[in-house]
């Protein structure tokens, strides 16, 4: 099973619809970027998977992981900006409820 | 590594701490931090004279330790020690300096109230010009180099509440940092072509034969403009006059006697490499013996007792740039140890009666009177400027001849010239303000102000005066080392030469015949109870002017910005505001914001709806992609 | 086969804390299930060999994207999203989304590598080579990341600042 690329690619692509149902029905806006990591991860499992097995491992697949995951930090850190903005602002964070599109 | 080294870290780093401990503990209390900071630069001096009592004949063999910083397949970092002679020497200028410079700021500093903040930044100063000067490699020099100028900046803006002070320390490093730029271009050009840039490497370059001559010419060029901006050369030199703004124990420190110098000293660490190129070895003669030139005669005309010595500084670092750009790595290198020691001395001195008349101008000085009764003050003075207009037996002496002869045995009589004009010049500048500084006293003025006696008739405190006399004892007898009567003890120390070399009578005479028409002349003209008070530079008006003016660089500089800056800024202001905002920014805002509200009944604000639906029509262009 | 037994229990770990990352009904318990599962994807780039890849995800995801979201999570006032109607469209939408990316992907790209293997014996290239492809070749996108990074950090401290 180890040696196996289809149970790599199974995980990741499960990661990435299952991190997509989330962003699509949960309300809470960090559910939600919580549900964003997990399809970042997914991705990046699936691109590190296929470069083990393309590749035999080599350093280029790794390094563009590297940029997947710092990326992802600089996205956490706005979105959870705006989130902790947006709940003092609205003092709410269910994305239902935040339908105004001005102000 | 090996003992040597483990001192030279030590001292390297005793600096440091004291900068960490005033920092973080002792911001509060002066006279801890003072302390502090006086303790660290001793223990760095011990050190070195531990260092150099281990070596009294030189360091035979050079001594590097490195320590790997970042390794890659295409180039490799690396940090360290280096200890030779060269930096041997070196270190124990920037120690003594500093540590006479901590001393007398003592007194000069009394009651000023950020006096924690100024020993932290002298630390930080003493740290980094310590770590530019055992420096292996080109990227810690760099380092070492960036460091002093932000401590010059720190310390020329110290009483940045003055306006002068801050636009001053502006004016430093934005100057500076204008010539490090090219430096910086030239470092990785080095480090991306050759993988390494430590001077070893650099000082073979030359000896290789796959090196380009041309490229060579190329980053050496680059890293002298850094030199140029540092060491305050034409056209670079105007932010050094400037930075007199700042304390005057600092200009002491680092605009005369260190940090300024630390340009001649990257030239002679990395003399292989540059004097690889002909012709940048050239440039650097001409560019130097120009600025020794237009600053001797700016000099003619300074008023102001620092100013005067700023220019005569620039205009002696422009000699030891010159003569190692000629081929005279010893003169060049004795004349900036010489230097170092009569110009600090000079400055201590001006600040000394600044401290006392509480004004830079030496004829205010000299109106105020009292000049003649600050006993130390005035005999350091004077011994200050024989060294520096270099007199028998006084320091500058041995090494400004040091330098004409380096200049005529390399074949360029031209320039060995152009020195002996420098040296009229600086003599006759120098004992200009001497005897404008000792011109007869007003009878009247002592009598009608009762009680200005006691103001007038100490001078400075022992902690002052102290610093002076231990400089003024090597401004006397420094130059002596490099003459064969002490077996030629300069050569033997920084070169490993064995043979003594000769006396030159003949230099020599000629160099002391025109000091003292120089001297003769600044008498005649200032001095005594006959002179005219009106140098001879001052008669012809265009001249005059040009000189006060100082050639008419700043102004020069002024021009570019006003001319060309400004309205190609305002140019591009108005392109942005009507171009680019109005009908751009503005224009795709309109456009975006009428076809939103044309668009906007479809938008009901829920996130998720949009993204769900935006993803299946996604998928849906996909799955029919895939079908086709 | 003890390595499979292993490699099982992992991806049975990150699937069941996905899972509960995702439908938990308090935010500090998914935020929590998520650092575990992200921490179980560690020890898959352990068995594909890019044991700096695992360090690195352990150290900014759990270490330090995890901590923030908790944080952020502790910081702000209790938040009950009422869970009173049901969007029933949204749901749909979400549910069929989904179901219908995994099957496209499967049907389409995943098919074919049913039966393939990856040769876990031959080594990975390690940090040194990843370093030297920092240093030089990609070393303007490296530098772009940095940018980034000091920018989200510029930015997130600018929002998040209260005004007065």
């Amino acid at each position: 099973m180890a040696s196996s690329l289809f149970s790599y690619l199974l995980l990741s692509l499960f990661l990435v619809c299952l991190g997509l149902v989330g962003v699509l029905i949960r309300r809470n806006l960090v559910i939600m970027l919580i549900c964003i990591e997990l399809i970042l991860n997914g991705v990046t499992l699936n691109l590190l998977a296929i470069n083990k097995f393309v590749t035999g491992g080599a350093a280029v697949g790794q390094v563009i992981a590297i940029f997947i995951i710092a990326l992802a930090a600089a996205e956490t850190t706005i979105a959870l900006a705006l989130i902790f903005l947006t709940f003092r602002h609205y003092k709410e964070i269910d994305s239902e409820k935040l339908n105004e599109l001005k102000g | 590594m090996t003992e040597n080294l483990k001192l030279v870290a030590l001292a390297v780093f005793s600096p440091f701490i004291s900068l960490l401990l005033i920092a973080i503990f002792t911001r509060g209390s002066k006279k801890l931090s003072a302390f502090i900071a006086i303790l660290a630069i001793l223990v760095s001096m011990v050190i070195t004279i531990v260092l150099y009592a281990r070596n009294f004949d030189g360091v035979k063999q050079q001594e590097v330790y490195y320590f790997q910083w970042l390794l890659t397949d295409y180039f490799s970092l690396r940090f360290g020690f280096i200890f030779d002679s060269l930096s041997l020497g070196m270190m124990f200028i920037v120690c003594f300096v500093s540590l006479l410079v901590h001393i007398y700021s003592i007194g000069y500093m009394h009651g000023d109230k950020g006096l924690a903040r100024f020993y932290a930044w002298l630390s930080l100063f003493s740290w980094a010009m310590l770590v530019f000067v055992v420096s292996p490699t080109l990227l810690q020099a760099f380092f070492g180099w960036e460091l002093v100028g932000a401590a010059s900046f720190l310390l020329i803006g110290f009483w940045f509440h003055k306006p002068e002070a801050a636009a001053a320390a502006k004016k430093a490093f934005v100057m500076t940092r204008f010539g490090d730029f090219g430096f910086f271009v030239g470092l990785l050009i080095l480090l991306v072509s050759f993988g390494n840039i430590d001077f070893m490497t650099l000082n073979q370059l030359g000896k290789n034969l796959g090196v380009n001559p041309s490229f060579i010419t190329a980053t050496s060029l680059l890293i002298f403009m850094g030199i140029m901006g540092k060491s305050a050369q034409f056209p670079l030199h105007a932010w050094l006059p400037d930075a007199m703004e700042g304390p005057t124990p600092v200009s002491a420190l680092i605009h005369a006697a260190t940090m300024v110098a630390a340009g001649i000293y990257l030239i002679a660490r990395a003399y292989g490499f540059f004097s690889a190129s002909p012709f940048t070895m050239e440039f650097i003669a001409v560019v130097g013996m120009l600025t020794s030139l237009i600053a001797a005669t700016i000099a003619l005309v300074q008023n102001d007792v620092k100013k005067v010595m700023a220019y005569s500084t620039i205009s002696q670092l422009g000699l030891m740039i010159s003569v190692l750009g000629g081929g005279g790595y010893k003169a060049g290198v004795f004349h900036l140890f010489t230097h170092a020691f009569f110009k600090a001395l000079l400055f201590l001195c001006a600040g000394s009666l600044i401290h006392h008349f509480n004004t830079n101008d030496m004829w205010e000085m000299a109106e105020k009177g009292g000049v003649r009764k600050m006993k130390i003050t005035l005999t350091t003075l004077i011994i200050g400027s024989l060294a520096l207009a270099g007199v028998f037996p006084f320091a500058g002496f041995f090494s400004k001849d040091a330098i004409i002869v380096a200049f005529e045995q390399n074949g360029k009589e031209l320039f060995a010239y152009a020195v002996m004009i420098v040296s009229f010049l600086t003599a006759y500048y120098t004992f200009r303000m001497i005897f404008v500084l000792l011109s007869p006293e007003p009878e009247s003025h002592g009598e009608h102000e009762e009680g200005h006696d006691e103001h007038h008739g100490h001078d400075s405190p022992a902690n002052m005066t102290i610093p002076l006399i231990m400089l003024a004892v090597f401004a006397v007898f420094v130059g002596f080392i490099d003459t064969p009567w002490l077996g030629g003890y300069f050569d033997k120390f920084l070169l490993g030469k064995e043979e003594i070399e000769h006396l030159h009578w003949g230099v020599m005479i000629k160099s002391t015949v025109v000091v003292l028409l120089g001297i003769g002349f600044a008498y005649y003209q200032f001095g005594g109870k006959t002179g005219r008070r009106e140098g001879f530079a001052e008669k012809v008006g265009w001249i005059k002017a040009m000189l006060v003016n100082k050639y008419y660089v700043d102004d020069f500089y002024f021009l570019v910005v006003r001319g060309l800056v400004i309205p190609f800024a305002t140019v591009l202001n108005w392109i942005d505001r009507k171009v680019i905002n109005d009908t751009g920014i503005n224009g795709s805002g309109n456009l975006v914001l009428y076809s939103g509200r044309f668009l906007s009944f479809l938008m009901n604000g829920l996130l998720q709806r949009y993204l769900g639906t935006s993803i299946a029509i996604l998928l849906f262009i996909v799955f029919l992609w895939q079908l086709i | 086969m003890l390595n499979d037994v292993i490699f099982l229990i992992f991806w049975l770990v990150i699937a069941v804390f996905a899972v509960l990352a995702v439908f938990l009904q308090k935010p500090i318990y998914n935020a929590f299930a998520m650092a575990f599962s992200i921490f179980s994807i560690a020890g898959m780039y352990v068995f594909l060999g890019y044991e700096f890849l695992a360090a690195l995800q352990v150290l900014v995801y759990v270490g330090a994207i995890s901590v923030a979201i908790i944080f952020v999570i502790m910081l702000s006032p209790p938040v009950t999203v009422s869970p009173k109607k049901i969007n029933p469209y949204k749901i749909f939408i979400g549910i069929v989304t989904s179901l219908a990316l995994f099957i496209l992907i499967f049907v389409l790209y995943y098919g074919k590598f049913l039966s393939e293997k990856i040769n876990l014996n031959q080594p990975s290239q390690g940090v040194k080579e990843i370093g030297n492809l920092l240093a030089m070749p990609y070393a303007v996108p490296f530098e772009i990341i940095s940018v980034i990074l000091l920018v989200a950090i510029m930015g997130a401290i600018v929002l998040a600042k209260k005004e007065e």
